[in-house]
This record gives C-alpha cells, sequence and structure tokens, in this order.
C-alpha cells in the first residue's frame, strides 16, 4: 500500500477526502512539513500532499527545499482549480510532492487520489 | 490622502519591488521557494516571473481589491503582491524599483478618485461596506477554541468552550475591556496546556521528535543570506510600520476591518483601546504565523516582506511615524537574529508546529464565517433582502464557476458588487430606497 504523508492546511479533511475517494488504497500519515518532507525523501513514504493558502509556500517550501523542486508541484491556486491533464503530466513527470490550495481541496484531492491509484 | 502620504507609499512600494528584485524578500510566501530557482540560475527571470503572476493574480484581484475599496485602507495584497511580480520579473534594479514606486502612486491617487464615485452613488454602499467587519473580532476570538477542537476533538473543544463563554460573561460583567483580549489569552492558554499534556505523554509512550540534522548546513547556508540583505529588509521594515502608523494601511483580513472602525472613533480613549484590540488581533495571528514564516525563511533564504508581520503591530501601536519606523527597522533586525533559534526550537517541539498548523486553519475559517456574515450585514442594510437575494446569486455563482474569487475575499466582492447592481437598478427605476 502506497503512504502519502499529508501537511500543512486541513489535514483531516483532505486524509478524509482520498479515503472516501479512494478506500483502502493508500495510507494516510498526518505529519508537520518537515516531517512528511524527510520521511518522502527518506523513501519512507510515498507522496507528499500539502495544503496552505497560497498551495506554493507553506504547503511546498520545505518539499522544495528537502525533496526538490523538480519532485514538487502546485496543482491548484487561488482562483486556478486543478486540471486533469495538467496533474497527469506532473505524475508523469515524476513529481511526488503536491502542493493545492485550501479552497480546492474537495475538487482537486479526489483528483489527485484517483490519478495517483491509476499510476 | 496627502502629498507625504503618496511619499511614503511610493518609497515603501520601490523598496519592495527592490528586494523581491534581489531575491531578497517577497510577500507572496508561494513564491519564496521558487526564487531560490532564480538566483541559483536554474531558472529565468521571465519564468519565474510568470508564476509569480499566476500564483498572485487571484489574491491582488479579490482580496487586494476589495478590502481595500471596502475599508479604505491599503492592505499588503494590494501594494506588495504587483510589485513582487515586479520585481521578480524586471532585470535592472533601478527599474524594479521605479516601477514599484509608480505601483505605489498608481494605487494611492487611483483609490481615492474611486472613493469620490462610490461615495456619490444614491445608495450609500461605501457606508454600508463597514458592516463587513462587524463579526470579524469576535469570530477571531474564537481561533484558539476552533484550534482546540481541530487538533484534541470534541470533548476537549466543548470543556475550552465553557470556559471561554464563562470568561467572556465574567468580563463583560465586571470590567469594560474587550472581552475579545481576555478570550484569546484564555484559549491559548489551554490550548499549550493540551498540547504541552500530549507531549508528555508523547514522551513516555517514547515517540521522539524526528531527527532533522540532515538539514542544519541548508539552513545555516540560507540563514547567511537573510543576514547579508538585513539592511535592505530593514528599512522596508521601517517604511511599513510608518504607512501602518499613518492610518492608510492595515496588515491583514484579520486587523482591516477592526483597524477601520478603531480609525473612525474620535473620542481619544475609545480609539485607544480599540487600537490596542486591533494591535493584540494581529500579534496573535503573527504568533500563528511564525512558524510558516520562520521554517520557509530557512528553507529558502528569501525572507518575507513584512517579516513575521509584528511590524504591523510596531506600527499600530507607536506615538508617531518616527518612533513607528525607528522601531519597524528594530523589529525586523530582531526576527531574523532569532530565525535560527526558533527553527531549532520548532525541531525540537513538533507539537508547536502542528499548532501553528491548526491555528492558521483556524484563522483562515473563522475569517471566512464572519466576513460571509458581514457581507450578509452589509447587503441587507443596502437593499434588505433584495439586497441579499443579490448577494446569494453573486456568492454561489462564484461557489458553481470553481471558485475564480477566494473564499475569503468573496462576500466583499458580492457585497461591493451588490451596491453597484443596486444602484444601477435603482437609477433605471426598478429599485426604491
Amino acid at each position: 500500500m502506497k503512504k502519502i504523508a499529508i501537511a500543512g492546511l486541513q489535514r483531516e479533511q483532505i486524509k478524509q477526502q482520498i479515503e472516501d475517494t479512494m478506500p483502502n488504497t493508500f495510507e494516510c500519515h498526518i505529519l508537520t512539513d518537515m516531517d512528511a518532507a524527510m520521511k518522502v525523501k527518506a523513501g519512507e513514504m510515498d507522496y507528499f500532499v500539502g495544503c496552505c493558502n497560497t498551495g506554493a509556500g507553506g504547503a511546498l517550501a520545505m518539499a522544495i527545499a528537502i525533496i526538490g523542486y523538480g519532485q514538487s508541484c502546485t496543482i491548484a491556486k487561488p482562483s486556478i482549480q486543478a486540471k486533469q491533464d495538467e496533474v497527469q503530466q506532473f505524475i508523469d513527470k515524476g513529481c511526488i510532492a503536491f502542493g493545492l490550495s485550501i479552497e480546492h481541496i474537495e475538487h482537486a484531492v479526489p483528483m489527485l487520489s484517483k490519478l495517483l491509484a491509476a499510476k | 490622502m496627502d502629498i507625504m502620504h503618496i511619499g511614503l507609499v511610493a518609497a515603501l512600494c520601490a523598496m519592495t519591488a527592490l528586494i523581491a528584485n534581489m531575491s531578497a524578500a517577497v510577500f507572496h510566501d508561494g513564491i519564496r521557494p521558487i526564487l531560490p530557482q532564480l538566483f541559483e540560475g536554474n531558472m529565468t527571470r521571465r519564468d519565474a516571473g510568470s508564476v509569480a503572476f499566476g500564483l498572485s493574480i487571484g489574491f491582488v484581484a479579490s482580496v487586494g481589491i476589495s478590502f481595500t475599496l471596502s475599508t479604505g485602507l491599503l492592505n499588503p495584497w494590494l501594494l506588495f503582491l504587483p510589485t513582487d511580480i515586479l520585481g521578480v520579473m524586471i532585470g535592472s534594479r533601478v527599474l524594479a524599483a521605479l516601477a514599484g514606486g509608480l505601483w505605489g502612486i498608481l494605487v494611492v491617487t487611483s483609490l481615492a478618485g474611486v472613493n469620490a464615485v462610490l461615495t456619490g452613488l444614491p445608495i450609500d454602499a461605501l457606508g454600508a461596506l463597514g458592516e463587513l467587519g462587524t463579526p470579524v473580532m469576535s469570530a477571531f476570538a474564537l481561533f484558539p477554541l476552533l484550534a482546540i477542537f481541530y487538533q484534541f476533538g470534541w470533548k476537549s473543544g466543548a470543556i475550552a468552550s465553557v470556559v471561554i463563554l464563562a470568561s467572556r460573561l465574567m468580563i463583560i460583567k465586571h470590567t469594560g475591556i474587550y472581552p475579545e483580549s481576555i478570550q484569546i489569552f484564555v484559549g491559548m492558554m489551554m490550548l499549550v496546556f493540551f498540547a504541552i499534556r500530549k507531549d508528555l505523554g508523547d514522551r513516555k509512550e517514547g515517540i521522539q521528535a524526528p531527527d532533522m540534522s540532515g538539514l542544519h548546513s541548508i539552513f545555516d547556508e540560507r540563514t547567511k543570506r537573510i543576514v547579508k540583505h538585513l539592511p535592505f529588509l530593514a528599512v522596508t521594515g521601517a517604511l511599513i510600520a510608518a504607512v501602518s502608523n499613518a492610518g492608510i494601511f492595515a496588515g491583514s483580513e484579520v486587523s482591516i476591518y477592526s483597524l477601520a472602525d478603531a480609525l473612525k472613533i474620535t473620542d481619544p480613549e475609545a480609539h485607544d483601546a480599540a487600537m490596542k484590540q486591533v494591535a493584540l488581533s494581529e500579534f496573535m495571528r503573527g504568533l500563528g504565523f511564525i512558524p510558516l514564516i520562520a521554517t520557509t525563511a530557512l528553507a529558502t533564504g528569501v525572507y518575507g516582506v513584512v517579516g513575521m508581520t509584528f511590524v504591523f503591530v510596531v506600527g499600530y501601536l507607536s506615538p508617531n511615524i518616527a518612533v513607528a519606523a525607528t522601531l519597524g527597522a528594530v523589529t525586523i533586525c530582531i526576527e531574523v537574529y532569532l530565525l535560527r533559534g526558533i527553527g531549532r526550537f520548532l525541531e525540537q517541539f513538533p507539537s508547536i508546529r502542528n499548532a501553528s498548523d491548526n491555528i492558521r486553519n483556524s484563522m483562515n475559517t473563522l475569517m471566512e464565517f464572519a466576513l460571509l456574515i458581514g457581507g450578509v450585514l452589509a447587503v441587507m442594510k443596502m437593499g434588505s433582502t433584495t439586497g441579499f437575494t443579490i448577494f446569494a446569486m453573486l456568492f454561489y455563482l462564484n461557489e458553481i464557476m470553481g471558485r475564480p474569487i477566494l473564499k475569503i475575499a468573496a462576500p466583499a466582492v458580492a457585497a461591493i458588487l451588490t451596491g453597484v447592481i443596486l444602484n444601477i437598478l435603482h437609477v433605471v427605476g426598478l429599485f426604491a430606497i
């Protein structure tokens, strides 16, 4: 079972959304961003999902510093919803850290979970 | 807005564009992690600029413009997000600073014009928009409680609710001070109490804080970079404290509406008490943001334009602009000096970092809630239930369209548009006052 480290804002809601969309597919862990990024970097966990007001700052700063810029991406930002093809491209490119802004959780997290499950 | 205010804002915006250009500091937390790519040479200014634009435009168009239109006070989203973009995109230091300064002048001068137009309307939209802030203070005071709910579940939350309500009632009955300050204090004490109890429990079970020593060299290197830029950061901090002190600028969503109200109070004593309350809310918000701003700074080597936001507090409380500016510069220096220590502290106490996430979460949730209710109050004042009908239509239009306007700004934008629509309906004779 793939492991997802969840950091940032509304972590419980993100966890719930992942588990509702894809039951028994992922093992979700609620962590601080430093801890989450370290665990993903070390290979103990597979994906980093971070959420903040911007989808890029609080959500991804640690992921970019620790996991790397090339493997981090913002899937949804203020005023702009996540797009399925774009998220798929990020996943194909090898991104393992995903940032999103707080108001797009209900839209972006189910999409991301489905695409990650299909991978 | 007199000439000195225009000069202050122009100088401030020129400075923020300059430090964005140097990759020393930006306002948008989302741009900070990208800047190392720029100064390490992995990304062009054009690319970085377009990322900055994409991340910021939603905030400028919704939060920045609507908060300022509804209060008459400038805000960081309106001033500093565009200077982030200009600074990151323009190659030359001088041109970036000039463009920033021009942006500042443009905003200040056009704000006066737009205000004049809005004030002249037959249905007073501008006065009614003041209602937006009515629930803000009381809602904000509940953030520690909501954080307790998030972090420790409903049982601890229920106990905390009773204690907070009791303290509110006692304060109102026996004293004349704002009950909200005491509520925040009592709430924070309980949050810390529950957090420490949990931490001690974890330690007994042998759960240790995760080891972050692998990151120390990068943190040290990034801190050196910030210290190198300190003179520029301090000057910016001084200017921000100065505009906050001048009564033309508010630091955050938490303070902007209550500051607009406080500035209207003519009785010096009541004004003073209201300003202290505004400063306290801003201070508490600042505490909640320290971990985010500090860790992002350590990870990226890029500081925040407004630092840890305590320059606002200093600005609100200082007796005059000169004192505000001096203390603003000192504040930024202290923050940067403490940066590395804060990082070490947060490594050792993960529960504090956790609590900070929950606190920011709670503040955001409560502000969305308060501004939605405030929006309803404002449109009811403008056009009673017809106003409400138009407001609700606009609000849900935004929801269905995937929230092109940020949730926190949607009520303010909808209320402003409702005011405009009601006036048009009135002019064509479809809506009587």
